[in-house]
């Protein structure tokens, strides 16, 4: 990748963390939040996307940027008060930005249907004098317009009726940091009739120049409405980067005609005078003399920028400025403190410790071949090394985890649109998002998630008059929360609607033929008839559940992340959806067995106990089926053999042992095997990506003696056998 | 007589002016064309580095000039307040010794 496009990327992703922070922020104002670090943050955030925008050119997002950060700035200033409309309108307004940066991003540069509106709508909201002449603009119409500025040599004219004179030399870390000095000018053009000048005295000849340093500064006369603030507001971003000095026309530091205007020793003199004695102590005047390439450091500190202008400048302008800086520090120590690594190399790295942990199983199973005592040296070493691989792997894991966040922030946008779809007020609340699971099953769980939410809502929630007759508030509630349980992360989505309407799901199977309408199902087992395929409670197929995509498909694609999704419902209260997902798709702690000399793997999250059957226990239910008694209660016990077809004849259930497990619901089963072999670590090998989906079989793992072996799907293989009970009975 | 002319990149941007300090150091003590057809943008730092080479060709006394400069160019240079790169080079190049 070129270092352009690198640092294009990197400004986009970037983006995402602003949009984030923005929508955090936002959301917590709209929540009562009236801290004034919560609106400078949500300012900091737009500020930044559009200074790194205006660095790409990315013109539909500068402009929408620039007006939604004028607004936010009015807010800031406590002009603008926050009140519940004005949220709700910044927020659509964070959504814009959101595809604005998206778009940007795709290279796509179709006009965004909702952003004009929405950016009238803020330029009325701030309607300050700033936005006005942003609103005599042609809103659509991003095109760099030509405008009229003289070459060098034209002299300013003498009697100019109003404007400024833009003194402006950037740093070499201006353009270090992808801005660029053409495109500050540029804006400055937009704001009036601009005559520019270039200083290029400090050029050095070509084999003294640095090409990364920076020689040339300008004086940009500017006439026309433009004020003050607005000449700075371009180079807000640049802040530091660059020595800026804006004079009224007529006003001290004019130059005289022909000569350069930037006079950097008077400047700086000046400065010096009027700063406070700190802020440049020991900035040299000879280090604005480029003789040699500027060294690497910055050449002086940033008193320009911060020192009193001649003309008493709007307060506003001085804290942005110091807000810029103030917001710049903390950043660049996160950057200090965290790398952006390609995912690619990540997961290389897993897969060869994967390949490490086989690696050292198989060495410890020939050790223990070769009959070497426990205690020996070698036995030794490589207890150690197993230790090592362990947390090497734990460690490797802990690099791809990744918080929930990344998924649960997507969600308070789908909720505002899908609300405003149905017509239903809705809150979002979310709980435990820095809960930490691999990246992979996060990027898996966008999907059933936006699926579940829109299912929440569209079906879940009642509409508002029949909350009310339920003596409900007028706002449903939707629940998002993940924690970790027990090795794996629990995510549950529940609603205050009101809950699965029992007899019409019923109806409905019976209808579809998805049950028999004699069957006696128990409310689990009815609650769980919409996870089955072609099952659609919405009398008409609306747009926000989608078109016949059910819950199976959100349940088909939990199962394919490990996970298991069950549901429970109270009738009036709501529902919960919660999904059981593993932590990393990498690797599993399982229960190695043998059945009929060959070796599965059995994942030991789902186990509950194991058991030696005692024959008095084992009662058959005619043909192979057959429960066991464990604890007064009885459970199905399933032959694995049979199950996945490695034996015709049922294992006597006294010569094997059973893994008593719970699947799916709660409900508990049976498994009999052969033997059990131990319990140990597996890296999971994808079944489907190197041969094909085995019903009953999750995944594959490799052994330490080099065989392979099968993965259990548990839940598969219970579901199955149930049915092959059910035509038993 | 004037070599193959000098074709500059597309994106004049910064990461440009290095690569074209080098070629245009390489190219010292002959007599140069620029060609600026293809530009489609250009930056400050490109501009320093061709400011640069304008004037270490006239004091070394040989040909500079920048031909058919793309519409551009030609914008970002009158916005830099540098057009004098473009046109006036060309015309007012010194004449070889």
């Amino acid at each position: 990748m070129d270092p352009l496009a690198a640092i294009r990327e990197t400004f986009f992703q970037e983006c995402e963390e602003q949009l984030a922070e923005l929508e955090s922020g936002l959301l917590a104002m709209e929540g009562g939040d009236q801290d004034p670090e919560t609106i400078n943050a949500v300012f900091r955030a737009v500020h930044s996307i559009k200074g790194g925008a205006g660095a790409f050119s990315l013109e539909a997002l500068i402009r929408f940027a620039h007006v939604f950060e004028t607004a936010l700035d009015e807010m800031r200033s406590g002009r603008l008060a926050p009140s519940n409309d004005v949220l709700k309108s910044m927020l659509r307004a964070a959504d814009v930005l959101a595809d604005l940066v998206r778009a940007a991003h795709a290279g796509d540069e179709a006009e965004h249907p909702g952003a004009a509106t929405l950016a009238e709508e803020l330029r009325t909201m701030s309607g300050a004098a700033g936005a006005e002449d942003e609103s005599e603009e042609d809103w659509g119409d991003f095109e760099f317009q030509p405008m009229a500025v003289a070459v060098e040599g034209a002299e300013a004219p003498a009697a100019a009726p109003a404007g400024f004179k833009v003194a402006f030399k950037p740093r070499a870390d201006l353009y270090a940091k992808a801005n660029e000095a053409a495109l500050l000018l540029r804006e400055l053009t937009r704001l009036g009739h601009a005559e520019v000048e270039l200083d290029a005295h400090d050029v050095p000849p070509l084999n003294e120049i640095d090409p990364e340093a920076a020689y040339l500064s300008w004086t940009v006369t500017l006439t026309g409405d433009a004020d003050e603030t607005s000449i700075r507001e371009v180079f807000e971003f640049v802040d530091g980067d660059c020595e800026l000095e804006v004079t009224p026309l007529g006003g001290s530091a004019e130059s005289e005609g022909g000569e350069p205007a930037f006079d950097l020793s008077s400047l700086l003199a000046r400065v010096q005078g009027d700063a406070p004695a700190e802020a440049a102590p020991e900035a040299p005047v000879e280090a604005f003399e480029p003789v040699a390439p500027p060294p690497p450091a910055p050449v002086v500190a940033p008193v320009v920028a911060a020192a009193p202008p001649p003309a008493a400048p709007p307060a506003a302008a001085n804290e942005t400025a110091a807000e810029g800086q103030a917001a710049g520090g903390p950043r660049k120590t996160e950057a200090g403190a965290t790398i952006r690594v390609d995912l690619d190399r990540v997961d290389r790295l897993i897969d060869l410790v994967g390949e490490l942990v086989i690696n050292q199983a198989v060495l410890a199973q020939r050790v223990m071949e070769a009959g070497l005592a426990r205690a020996s040296a070698v036995a030794m070493g490589l207890d150690e090394l197993e230790q090592l691989t362990r947390e090497i792997q734990d460690s490797v894991m802990a690099i791809r985890a990744q918080p929930v966040k990344s998924v649960f922030q997507r969600m308070p946008r789908l909720v505002r649109e899908v609300a405003a779809m149905t017509g239903k007020p809705v809150r979002l609340v979310t709980e435990g998002e820095g809960t930490e699971v691999d990246k992979t099953v996060i990027e898996r769980l966008a999907d059933p998630l936006t699926h579940m939410i829109r299912n929440a809502i569209d079906h879940g929630l009642e509409n508002p008059e029949k909350r009310a007759a339920a003596g409900k508030p007028a706002e449903g509630v939707v629940k998002l929360s993940a924690a970790h349980r027990s090795g794996r992360i629990v995510i549950e989505v529940s609603d205050d609607g009101g809950g699965i309407n029992r007899e019409r799901v019923k109806g409905i199977a019976i209808e579809k033929g998805l049950i028999s309408a004699e069957a006696t199902l128990s409310d689990e087992e009815i609650d769980n008839l919409i996870f089955m395929p072609g099952f659609s409670t919405a009398a008409e197929v609306s747009d926000i559940s989608g078109r016949g995509v059910g819950m199976d498909v959100v349940r088909r694609s939990i199962q394919a992340l490990g996970g298991r999704i069950t549901i429970s419902s109270r009738p009036g209260k709501g529902s919960t959806f919660t999904m059981s997902l593993p932590l990393t798709l990498a690797v599993l702690d399982g229960m190695v067995v043998s059945v009929n000399n060959q070796t599965l793997v059995a994942p030991i999250t789902a186990i509950v106990e194991t058991l030696q059957p005692k024959a008095e226990d084992v009662h058959s239910l005619g043909g192979h089926a057959r429960v066991i008694s464990i604890r007064g209660g009885f459970v199905p016990l399933i032959d694995v053999g049979m199950a996945l077809g490695y034996r015709n004849e049922p294992l006597p259930a006294t010569q094997g042992v059973a893994l008593l497990i719970e699947g799916e619901g709660g409900a508990r089963a049976a498994l009999l095997c052969d033997a059990i072999q131990g319990q140990r670590q597996v890296v999971i090998k994808s079944l489907e990506a190197n041969y094909r989906q085995v019903p009953g079989v999750a995944a594959a793992t490799i052994l330490g003696d080099g065989r392979v072996a099968l993965i259990l799907d548990i839940d598969t293989i219970v579901t199955v056998s149930r049915g092959d009970m059910r035509k038993a009975g | 007589m004037t070599a193959q002319p000098l074709i500059l990149a597309d994106s004049l941007d910064m990461t440009a002016a290095g690569p074209l300090h080098k070629a245009l150091l390489d190219r010292r003590g002959q007599p140069l064309s620029i060609d600026a057809s293809q530009v489609r943008r250009v930056g400050g730092q490109c501009l320093q580095v061709l400011l640069s080479a304008q004037s270490t060709w006239a004091a070394d006394g040989a040909e500079f000039q920048i031909v058919d400069p793309s519409p551009e160019f030609a914008d970002g240079l009158v916005l830099m307040g540098a057009a004098h790169l473009a046109s006036a080079a060309a015309a007012l190049s010194p004449v070889q010794d």
